[in-house]
């Protein structure tokens, strides 16, 4: 068979055979990745968002949607400058160009309202799922930096 | 007293009926292993050793029967596709059988083998594309949904195909020959 005795013809027939592979391959993971995208983008919450600068400037941002905080902080348009910390998450640093200042122990915070009023944030903001008709917001203020304590939004 | 070619064409068919029962004994041992399959290799076989349509009509045959007595379920449309999709292994290993020869020295085995390979891999793709468009025009299912779902099984039965194409045709193909050329006493293939 002549196609036989020309290698390039075999290379030929090798290289459609792995082009078909990868292409089914890069479909089928494209398809996995969109319909995934889309049931996720079906489940995020919406909340109601916020951000105190402490200085009596607070601004709210309501009906945005996300999966977690830090997602809803970036739909909201927040220019949000975070340290990762691996598994605990991210250690946000500054959020709008307002930084924090250990100088002046003044960090942000986020809080949670609740019906015994604003509750601390327990985790990092992308750890923290969202659940619908959540009341967020993010507050930066003065922490003791001794004790760590910290007062609650007004 | 027998005539030869009476005796041929017995032999023939009785070779191609041992094709035949041995592809559907080995469908029905591999049922639980999905998309992994000898009987496109036989079916290429028969093609290439007798031609292209009695290849053709031992892919018709075996679907004929495993399609009807499926565990799967019987769909007919499905049935006719796969039918008409599994003799296109007979027909191409028709093709190949009248310009390759595997007793030939001067066929290199291992290109051999690699050729095999790329040959089976790209049957069972067409194979896998026409069934699975028989699959999403049968249901209604989207045709774009039906064959990106359907991937990871074409990927497995034609990855399964390109190893047992690549590794067993030779070997099949040595030993079938000779027992085909043996009974014919020296007569070339119809």
């Amino acid at each position: 068979m002549a196609s036989l005795r020309n290698k390039w013809f075999l290379v030929f027939a090798c290289i459609l055979c792995w082009a078909i592979a990868a292409s089914l391959l890069s479909c089928y993971y494209y398809y996995q990745y969109m319909d995934l995208v889309s049931r996720l983008e079906k489940s995020k919450a919406i909340i109601n968002l916020g951000i105190d600068y402490g200085n009596g400037t607070r601004i709210w941002f309501n009906g945005t949607r996300g999966l977690t905080l830090y997602d809803a902080m970036l739909e909201a348009g927040w220019r949000v400058d975070a340290e990762s910390y691996g598994a605990m998450g991210l250690y946000v640093k500054a959020i709008n160009g307002v930084e924090q200042s250990v100088e002046q122990s003044m960090y942000w915070t986020w809080w949670l309202w609740t019906s015994l009023g604003w509750a601390h944030g327990g985790s990092a903001c992308d750890k923290y799922v969202l659940s619908n008709g959540e009341v967020i917001l993010w507050y930066y203020s003065y922490v003791d930096p001794k004790t760590f304590e910290m007062k609650p939004p007004t | 007293m027998d005539n030869p070619s009476n005796m041929l064409n017995s032999r023939k068919v009785s070779l191609i009926a041992v094709t035949v029962a041995a592809s559907l004994g080995s469908n029905y041992i591999l049922i639980g292993v999905a998309n992994v399959k000898i009987m496109d290799l036989l079916v290429f076989i028969s093609g290439f050793i007798f031609g292209s349509l009695i290849g053709a009509s031992v892919g018709v045959l075996i679907w004929a029967i495993y399609g009807v007595l499926n565990p799967y379920g019987f769909v007919p449309q499905i049935w006719f596709a796969t039918m008409l999709s599994e003799s296109v292994y007979g027909v191409v290993g028709g093709i190949l059988g009248k310009s390759l020869s595997i007793a030939s020295p001067s066929n290199n085995k291992i290109l051999l083998s690699i050729l095999f390979g790329a040959v089976g891999f790209l049957l069972t793709f067409i194979y896998d594309l026409a069934t699975n468009i028989a699959f999403a025009l049968t249901f209604n299912v989207p045709l774009i949904a039906a064959l990106i779902t359907g991937v990871p099984f074409a990927l497995i039965h034609q990855a399964s195909n390109a190893v047992l194409f690549g590794i067993c045709s030779i070997p099949l193909l040595t030993v079938l020959e000779r027992s085909y050329r043996g009974w014919n006493h020296g007569i070339s293939k119809e």
